[in-house]
């Protein structure tokens, strides 16, 4: 049957749906590939220091990608759960290996750095949240608190879902096994908070960082939606108290860097860094107070270049910048070309950028662009590591992994209040209810995938990744087993379903009787438009 | 080596609260946690020169103790102090009997206090007060702890729990004598 026999149904116009733009894509693709390399196998994620201690730590890549994946699921690819979600588990199961919380062995110890008034070292311990280490804890707990909001999923929550193993082989003792859901680690988390009196739980031992303890938050949150709760509404409330009477800025005008427990004192920030990417979360729940702030926070931070170009001064001269700024005199040639750049600064920066949806976004993204080798690897788009710092020109080129994998993927990915709509906007059951794409084959990228609840329309684009075979297989659902629907095929008429009985078809696409929705094969060389009309037929 | 050490699962939450203790009572007899084996104990953390929040949550847990008539008789009230060094039993007493008749008051040694801040994860840190340079504050968890028959934890008020949710709450658990409404 040809196309025209189908009727004389007029293609909806989708027009206004916006697609992925190629280099949000290949962020995707890149964290995809990241999360699909075989466990153990951390290829372009590698850091300088070994013992996953520092800022660009493994915990910090898969926790960061993952969030990534939930802005660009919830703002960007709505109706498209199957993009997501088997890459989504992949990082989560990434996180509970070994290999990225078995510092913590070693770093409960504690030791003088994070402690001057210590005598001796502690006992350590390798269970790594029941106590002190939400520079970890509190990601996992986002993480998995952020899936099941996304995917309507509480998988994570089931005794034992989050399970951490230590079994070195040549021990030849039993495995231990410490055992958790999403609910018992958020009440470790939740009675370590009450603990400290509502400032926040260690990282390392000793030492509470306000930018760590944002995570926690979102992990109360969405768990909060699964079960009723009102913890977030206490722990941040809590929280905001406990601040408000300890005073939460350094004298730059930053968060401080960390409160010492034991010391009840101060640790300077070392930069911006801690308080861009603590605001970026922060403004979840606290969005006046961020907003209010943040751009005079990054007074003397950000430095403007020549095409609208945009960096960071290093913190060893942002006290002169500002200096510079505030009595009118020139900036731009205040430089330190020897400033090892230790902080993922350019990349906590982007974030707060992308929540606050600030137009200088953009400068940083073009400067990332032409100095910091944006690199495309199997469809995937990454910065690679550069240890160095400046080029011969003076222009910053340095990029950790965290920045490159995860944090400018985050900021392109993101809108403004991104984060914030996640937290106080989520998904519900009437969001499940709609039509989306729950399953697709391999080798196929989405670049549009939204159900348009007032038109009833179920707008997909796909498109074939380079060298795979073209044929590809998707499942839409729910949709009821006695739906009527028409599906157009780049503005053509190919399907029309009434009653859930395929009445006519072209053959471009074959639909096929799922379980709880509608399978459809076809054979797409090229980006591919499909659109699902309901209950119009 | 145990095979499962420390982590919980969803329906075994021992990540909460509660524990054993050895204290002094405002009448200087030695109690512990056994002693209210039976009853369900309320427990509030504080301490007598506290300004704000003790005599706030102090009378609003009367109030709601006078309300639950009855079942109020399964309720053992009491008053745990986290400033051991001026509240002495005797101090305790005085406070607790001009005031909160309902209370029993806790003190102890400092070894004691501390460790049973810490089974039911109280904080209290010692603090200058601003109003009183030779004296201090303590500022502290404003929560009421509910620990049933068993001396097991069945769950907690915060200071933003308002006197009806306590009250209701309160009549659930008590009313069925079960841990759970």
């Amino acid at each position: 049957m040809s196309v025209s026999e189908l009727g004389h149904s007029t293609a909806p116009d989708v027009s206004r749906f916006p697609f992925l733009d190629p280099l949000q894509l290949g962020h995707l693709r890149h964290i995809e590939n990241l999360a699909a390399q075989p466990d153990g196998e951390w290829s372009k994620m590698g850091i300088p220091d070994p013992g996953q201690e520092w800022l660009d730590s493994y915990r910090y890549q898969l926790a960061q990608m993952a969030y990534a994946l939930g802005l660009a699921h919830y703002h960007r690819l709505p109706a498209a759960p199957a993009v997501f979600r088997e890459t989504f588990d992949h990082l989560i199961r990434k996180m509970l290996r070994r290999d990225v919380w078995g510092y913590w062995k070693d770093t409960s110890q504690a030791g003088p750095y994070v402690n001057p008034d210590l005598k001796e070292l502690r006992k350590g311990w390798i269970d790594p949240v029941v106590r002190e280490n939400i520079m970890y804890s509190g990601h996992l707990s986002a993480m998995v608190g952020m899936h099941s909001m996304l995917f309507d999923d509480d998988a994570y929550d089931q005794p034992g879902a989050l399970t951490f193993v230590h079994n070195p082989i040549f021990w030849g003792m039993k495995p231990e096994k410490f055992e958790y859901s999403r609910s018992s680690l958020n009440e470790v988390i939740y009675w370590q908070m009450v603990e400290n009196g509502w400032l926040g739980v260690a990282c390392e031992p000793n030492c509470v960082f306000i930018v760590c303890n944002q995570f926690p938050m979102l992990g109360f949150r969405f768990d909060d939606l699964r079960k009723g709760g009102s913890v977030a509404e206490e722990a941040t409330r809590s929280y905001r108290s406990a601040w408000d009477k300890k005073g939460i800025f350094s004298s730059e005008g930053w968060f401080h860097g960390w409160w010492r427990v034991e010391q009840d004192d101060f640790v300077p920030p070392k930069s911006v860094g801690w308080t861009a990417w603590g605001g970026a979360v922060m403004n979840t729940w606290n969005r006046d107070f961020v907003r209010g702030i943040y751009r005079d926070q990054l007074r003397g931070v950000l430095k403007y270049g020549s095409d609208g170009l945009i960096s960071l001064y290093p913190n060893s001269v942002v006290s002169r910048v500002r200096e510079a700024m505030a009595s009118g005199h020139p900036v731009n040639e205040i430089e330190d070309r020897t400033y090892p750049w230790p902080m993922p600064d350019f990349g906590y920066v982007a974030m707060l950028l992308s929540e606050m949806g600030d137009a200088d976004l953009q400068g940083i993204f073009d400067h990332a662009d032409r100095f910091m080798s944006p690199t495309w690897s199997d469809g995937g788009l990454y910065y690679p590591r550069n240890d160095q710092s400046y080029d011969a020109d003076g222009n910053l080129v340095r990029m950790d992994r965290l920045t490159g994998n995860a944090m400018l993927a985050y900021a392109r990915l993101n809108v403004s209040d991104g984060l914030w709509a996640m937290y106080n906007k989520p998904w519900t059951s009437d969001h499940f209810a709609d039509p989306a794409l729950q399953r697709i084959s391999a080798a196929v990228d989405v670049t549009r995938a939204i159900f348009d609840r007032d038109t009833r329309l179920l707008v997909l684009t796909l498109q074939p990744r380079g060298d795979r075979p073209p044929e590809v297989s998707v499942d839409i659902g729910p949709v009821e087993p006695d739906a009527s629907w028409r599906l157009f095929r780049d503005g053509a008429l190919v399907v029309t379903a009434r009653r859930g009985e395929t009445i006519e078809s072209t053959g471009e696409v074959r639909p096929v009787a799922r379980n709880g929705g509608v399978g459809l094969e076809l054979c797409i060389e090229k980006a591919t438009t499909l659109v699902m009309a309901f209950d119009d037929v | 080596m145990s095979d499962c050490r420390i982590g919980h699962s969803a329906n075994e939450p021992a990540t909460q609260p509660g524990g054993t203790f050895e204290l002094v009572d405002h009448h200087g007899c030695n109690v512990s946690d056994r002693s209210y084996r039976g009853q369900f104990m309320l427990l509030f953390f504080g301490f007598t020169h506290c300004r704000a929040i003790c005599p706030a949550a102090l009378s609003r847990l009367s109030r709601v103790i006078d309300r639950l008539g009855a079942v109020a008789s399964r309720l053992r009230p009491l008053y745990v102090t986290v400033d051991p060094e001026r509240d002495t039993p005797e101090v305790m007493k005085a406070f607790i009997e001009r005031s909160y008749p309902r209370f029993t008051g806790l003190t102890g040694s400092r070894e004691n206090i501390d460790h049973v801040k810490s089974v039911y994860r109280v904080f209290a840190r010692r603090a200058a007060d601003p109003d009183d340079p030779r004296g201090y504050q303590m500022p502290h968890t404003a929560f009421t702890y509910l620990i049933g028959p068993d001396g097991r934890y069945v769950t907690h008020f915060t200071d933003a729990a308002g006197e009806d949710e306590i009250v209701h709450q309160l009549v659930s658990y008590l009313g069925s004598g079960c841990s759970s409404p």
